[in-house]
């Protein structure tokens, strides 16, 4: 049947689109998204494991995960501080954050989105200071990194929740100085054998008030974990020690490199 | 298209992050689609899961790059709705014979925040009830979803020209059951037209 007066079709594709349009909401993406790299572990390791018997650890990577999935949306695996690195479903963690980083529709959400993991990465921190301080800078850089582009797209209105989390970095960080100063200079010594394209020189020391006053730099200059660590000397005097000095010292050694961010940040 | 020909590739090598990719994509049209299908947001939350998960233990049967693996989501999600049509109705056949009358209507509201916008909405939504069942998804792939007329033909099952002559007649009568209602403002002789 066609039309004897064609024309425009009027608003009905609008009508039609107003009524039915429908938008994944966050959290359901992510449960999503981690169900699906909860989905290929499982595949990956049931492939392994063909044949012989499942790893005791196989086995309980899958109950956790099931309980997870059970208990938690992909938001709350997002936000689960007790999942460190080195533990078996952080990749997934991490995964269903770098995919939720893709999915805010506007710069409020998106600021929003990154003040939350800063928020993660800072609780990680508070975590992993005893068993696992050998991440600490690692994380530390990574929410720096965070709350800088939650501050660079969030604007005035989320002024002062940005400010909250600085605060709260500036706090975790002078309280984990010792250990994060106790592993940085071995990643510092490591240096001169890191691939050329990977290191960069130590900036100079910042001027600064606080322990995250790196924080107020334009965004552009995101902090690698050494400058996050050269930010240790203008920590309160009283934690601030002068036991790294390759840490402390403002000029460093002209000859010296210093390796880059570490591969696998993501998490992958 | 909407991903690029390497996220095509890592799906078909099984890789979560191109699946997420793809969610990414089309994970909001594929979701209007099933909303518009099955009447009940949650579990269209979960048809949709359950599609991308198709999609990761399938994907490396598709042939083809982006535009067919868009095809194929949607063919898979339209699969999974007559599924869950098939295992509702059976549950429901002592109670109720049309399943449309047993199933929850979204409770969110659509992108229109007003009272009045929302009751637009609920109109069309409800004239849409009044077209036949493949009428209605051939509209709303096409203008929800956003696919052209061959790729809804594929997804369906159809020929073009099935396609096409569903849409003509489902545009008329959708235009003309809302040209009766004085609150919606449709022409009455809408022409189809091929919204590629």
């Amino acid at each position: 049947v066609t039309d004897p007066t064609p024309g425009p079709a009027g608003n009905l594709p609008k009508l039609l689109d107003d009524a039915y349009a429908a938008q994944v909401d966050l959290d359901v993406a992510a449960r999503h998204l981690w169900r699906l790299h909860h989905e290929a572990e499982r595949s990956r390791s049931g492939a392994a494991g063909a044949g012989r018997r499942a790893h005791p650890r196989r086995v309980l990577v899958a109950v956790l995960a099931a309980g997870l999935l059970a208990v938690a949306s992909g938001g709350a695996l997002a936000a689960d501080p007790g999942l460190l690195p080195g533990d078996a479903l952080y990749g997934v963690k991490r995964g269903v954050e770098r995919v939720q980083l893709l999915l805010p529709r506007s710069d409020e959400s998106e600021a929003r989105l990154h003040l939350r993991l800063a928020q993660a990465r800072l609780a990680e921190a508070r975590r992993a200071a005893e068993d696992r301080p050998e991440v600490l800078a690692r994380l530390f850089d990574e929410a720096v990194r965070a709350v800088r582009h939650a501050e660079a797209v969030g604007g005035p209105k989320l002024a002062a929740q940005v400010a909250q989390v600085k605060a709260r970095a500036d706090q975790d960080i002078a309280q984990l100085a010792p250990q994060l100063q106790q592993h940085v200079p071995r990643a510092v010594a490591d240096g001169p054998s890191a691939p050329p394209g990977a290191t960069e020189p130590v900036p100079a020391r910042p001027a600064g008030d606080g322990p995250v006053a790196a924080l107020a730099a334009p965004p552009t200059a995101m902090p690698s974990p050494v400058r996050l660590a050269t930010a240790a000397p203008r920590m309160p005097a009283e934690t601030a020690t002068a036991t790294v000095p390759t840490l402390t010292d403002p000029e460093p050694d002209p000859g010296s490199e210093t390796p880059g961010p570490e591969p696998g940040v993501s998490g992958r | 298209v909407y991903f690029p020909d390497e996220v095509a590739h890592g799906v078909r090598s099984g890789d979560p992050d191109a699946v997420g990719q793809v969610y990414v994509h089309l994970a909001d049209r594929l979701l209007s689609y099933l909303v518009a299908q099955v009447g009940d947001r949650a579990t269209a939350e979960d048809l949709l899961e359950a599609t991308f998960i198709e999609l990761l233990r399938k994907g490396h049967t598709i042939r083809g790059g982006p535009a067919a693996m868009k095809v194929w989501l949607f063919r898979a999600a339209h699969y999974n709705v007559l599924d869950h049509v098939r295992r509702t109705r059976r549950r429901c056949e002592d109670l109720v014979d049309d399943i449309a009358v047993l199933d929850v209507q979204d409770p969110t509201p659509g992108p229109a925040d007003r009272a009045e916008a929302a009751e637009v909405v609920q109109r069309v939504r409800s004239a849409m009830r009044r077209l036949s069942t493949d009428q209605q998804r051939v509209l709303v792939l096409r203008y929800v979803s956003g696919l052209s007329a061959p790729e809804v033909a594929e997804v369906l099952g159809k020929t073009d020209g099935a396609v096409r002559s569903l849409q003509h007649r489902g545009e008329r009568s959708l235009a003309r059951i809302l040209g009766d209602d004085p609150t919606v403002s449709v022409p009455t002789q809408p022409a189809s037209q091929d919204h590629q």
